[in-house]
């Protein structure tokens, strides 16, 4: 992560209801191995290895999906953040590119995997990306406003230290 | 990206990756099913470097085992406890054939 400063920025602290940490990433796809390695580090202590596991898995499907279709162009950031609330990590990340069409994140579910695993053409090779976000996470919420996309995503991880 | 060997009549393609995500997904798809083209029909997939996988990773998978289809047998194996539970969030678990590593993965292929 040498070379860019904003990842991670810094803004540590404990204070609930205070962000914890703060990442800003260009929009390309090779960034989120090193997003996803700060993202483990910083969440080690305040999560299962299980829950890690989910939210790298969740923000990278978030990420990846700004990247390929919302497209904000490679010079524009990503910004993830994270604060806590009671035994909860919220996460907010904001893009400018183009948003998430409504229909799509509301029809994202566990359904997209109920396929019959016999037959080999009902099993998806894509499409599954918002799906899985939305299953990573406990309460996902998406909006749009002055051109900034935010999605808010809440996992429950029990009492943090 | 891939390492490749014999085993008889099972070709082994190790990925000497920690992440199969959406940088890679698109070439280990095609270098892959290409070995499937090109003849290949009984593959054990060695993940036992990989520590992540996304969905891109995981439809890349399926793309292999469609290649295949009828004709052969995809065996994966070396599976992370991350990418295990992609797997099981996905029902993939399923789907695939599943073995804790090489030996065991060419003992079912060639079985």
């Amino acid at each position: 992560m040498t070379g860019r400063p904003s990842l991670p920025s810094g803004e540590q602290g404990v204070q609930p209801g205070h962000r914890l940490a703060h990442f800003l990433v260009p929009s390309r796809l090779e960034e989120i191995a090193d997003l996803a390695g700060a993202i483990r580090a910083f969440l080690e202590t305040k999560a299962t290895p299980d829950q890690v596991d989910a939210v790298e898995l969740g923000i990278s499907e978030a990420f990846n999906n700004i990247v390929l279709h919302g497209r904000p162009g490679a010079k524009a950031g990503i910004s993830c953040s994270f604060d806590q609330h009671n035994s909860s990590l919220l996460i907010e990340i904001e893009d400018q590119g183009q948003p998430i069409p409504e229909d799509r994140l509301a029809a994202a579910g566990p359904h997209v995997f109920d396929f019959d695993e016999t037959d080999l053409a009902s099993i998806p090779e894509g499409g599954m990306g918002l799906a899985i976000l939305k299953m990573a996470f406990d309460r996902v919420s998406y909006q749009t406003i002055d051109g900034v996309n935010r999605l808010t995503l809440e996992k429950r991880v029990g009492q943090l230290p | 990206m891939i390492e490749l060997r014999r085993e008889g009549d099972v070709t082994v393609v190790s990925l000497v990756e920690k992440r199969l995500d959406a940088t890679l997904a698109p070439r280990f798809r095609s270098d892959v099913v290409g070995l499937v083209n090109d003849g290949a029909s009984k593959l054990v997939l060695d993940l036992s470097q990989v520590q992540f996988m996304d969905s891109s990773g995981l439809g890349a998978l399926v793309s292999v085992l469609k290649a295949v289809g009828g004709r052969g047998s995809v065996v994966v194996c070396g599976l992370s406890s991350s990418v295990q539970q992609l797997f099981r969030l996905t029902r993939m678990d399923k789907v695939f054939s599943i073995a804790p590593d090489v030996a065991g993965a060419l003992a079912v292929a060639q079985g």
